[in-house]
């Protein structure tokens, strides 16, 4: 009976190309996140670096050529004072490194708030430049997550473990939004 | 699906050809619920569904058989099985070999389990675990067991290295476990994540 399940099983089976790996890019928003958990039926590779910004995402390899993968990665970058100068150029330097990833989709995910109602306005001023930019680049589908996230100007309490980083709550939410891009 | 759905017949069909010993419905890791006919002489057929947090046609399900062996303080189980996602996208089947050893407090059990998922390929997989009774009482086999694993045995559908540590509860014909689970926690890399995974099963003698 086994033989026959089995020879069965190998008759029905094929490679199929939507089944590809998906790939999470980033940094400790992404490492924090149990990514099997959350897509348990998918192929998932967590590619998370602790205190990355987005001029390290050189360092992250990725092991095939063509693949799927989600970006969250800035929150470092933005714990300083920084003018609005500076702000575009951040913003120009985030959109070219994104570009340099090769992915069949990219899943680029704003930058999630944090307690710090200060380093939200520089927050939100890149994102408001990448949003408006990233149409430029064909392969790259921008998840606006920012306002989700959003009460008073700051993270909701109830979505984050520490100001910054999610709870399990803020992790749900965050795979909801990016599964309807999917 | 034809092909899945008379698979499936034919493994329930397989169990009722013989003298039917018991019914065994229970839950693995948190998500994956199942049932199975357990005859006198051994055999065992069932089915496994799936709970993701996922879309219904993104469940999964899975069909079994094998044959258990059980003597003394040996019990021996293999199983093959095949699973698909309702989609059809992707299909896994493997065999799943299992020996276990009671020497007096203490159980030792490993498990090997060659798998092949249509995306990932095939992957040897494994796990070893040891257990020692913290408190027993004949009457009824109740008892608490203390047990610690090592293996990379999918708890989702990626094939990832993972320590238990957990308590079994047993009673009459139903057992608890539940272990926190350690990913990858030895590497030192930066995805360091503990998942609290709770499995029980119960039979129903017939």
């Amino acid at each position: 009976m086994a033989i026959l399940i089995v020879m069965l099983c190998f008759c029905s089976c094929n490679k199929h190309d939507m089944d590809t790996t998906l790939y999470f890019i980033g940094d400790s928003m992404i490492a924090n996140w149990d990514v099997e958990r959350y897509f348990p039926n998918r192929m998932v590779e967590n590619k998370g670096i602790d205190g990355i910004g987005i001029e390290d995402l050189d360092a992250v390899s990725l092991t095939e050529s063509t693949t799927n993968v989600v970006v969250l990665i800035g929150t470092n970058d933005l714990n300083s004072p920084m003018t609005n100068v500076e702000l575009d150029s951040y913003a120009l330097q985030y959109i070219t490194e994104i570009g340099k990833l090769k992915a069949n989709l990219q899943i680029l995910v704003s930058i999630l708030p944090t307690d710090d109602k200060q380093k939200n306005q520089r927050i939100e001023y890149v994102n408001r430049n990448v949003r408006d930019s990233i149409t430029k680049l064909v392969a790259v589908e921008y998840v606006d997550c920012y306002d989700s996230f959003l009460r008073d100007g700051k993270i909701k309490d109830e979505l984050t473990r520490d100001g910054t980083h999610l709870n399990d709550y803020g992790y749900m939410l965050l795979t909801d939004l990016i599964k309807e891009r999917l | 699906m034809r092909i899945r759905v008379l698979a499936f017949i034919l493994a329930l069909a397989a169990s009722a050809t013989v003298n039917a010993q018991s019914i065994e419905m229970g839950l693995r890791d948190n998500l994956y619920a199942h049932a199975n006919y357990h005859s006198a002489k051994g055999w065992i057929a069932g089915y496994e569904q799936s709970f993701l947090n996922t879309k219904l046609e993104e469940q999964s399900g899975r069909i079994f058989t094998g044959y258990e062996f059980e003597r003394e303080s040996w019990d021996i189980k293999a199983v093959a099985y095949f699973g698909s996602e309702y989609t059809g996208i992707w299909q896994a089947y493997g065999v799943w070999i299992e020996g276990a050893y009671q020497l007096h407090k203490i159980y030792l059990d490993a498990k090997v389990n060659p798998h092949y998922d249509t995306g990932l390929d095939f992957s040897f997989c494994y796990q070893a675990e040891v257990g020692v009774s913290l408190w027993k009482k004949q009457e009824n086999n109740q008892k608490v067991e203390a047990c610690i694993s090592y293996g990379n045995i999918p708890e989702y559908r990626m094939v990832v290295n993972n320590m238990r540590v957990g308590a079994k509860f047993t009673s009459g014909n139903l057992w608890v476990k539940t272990m926190l689970s350690m990913l990858e926690f030895y590497r030192g890399n930066d995805q360091k994540h503990i998942r609290v995974i709770c499995s029980f099963s119960y039979s129903l003698n017939l």
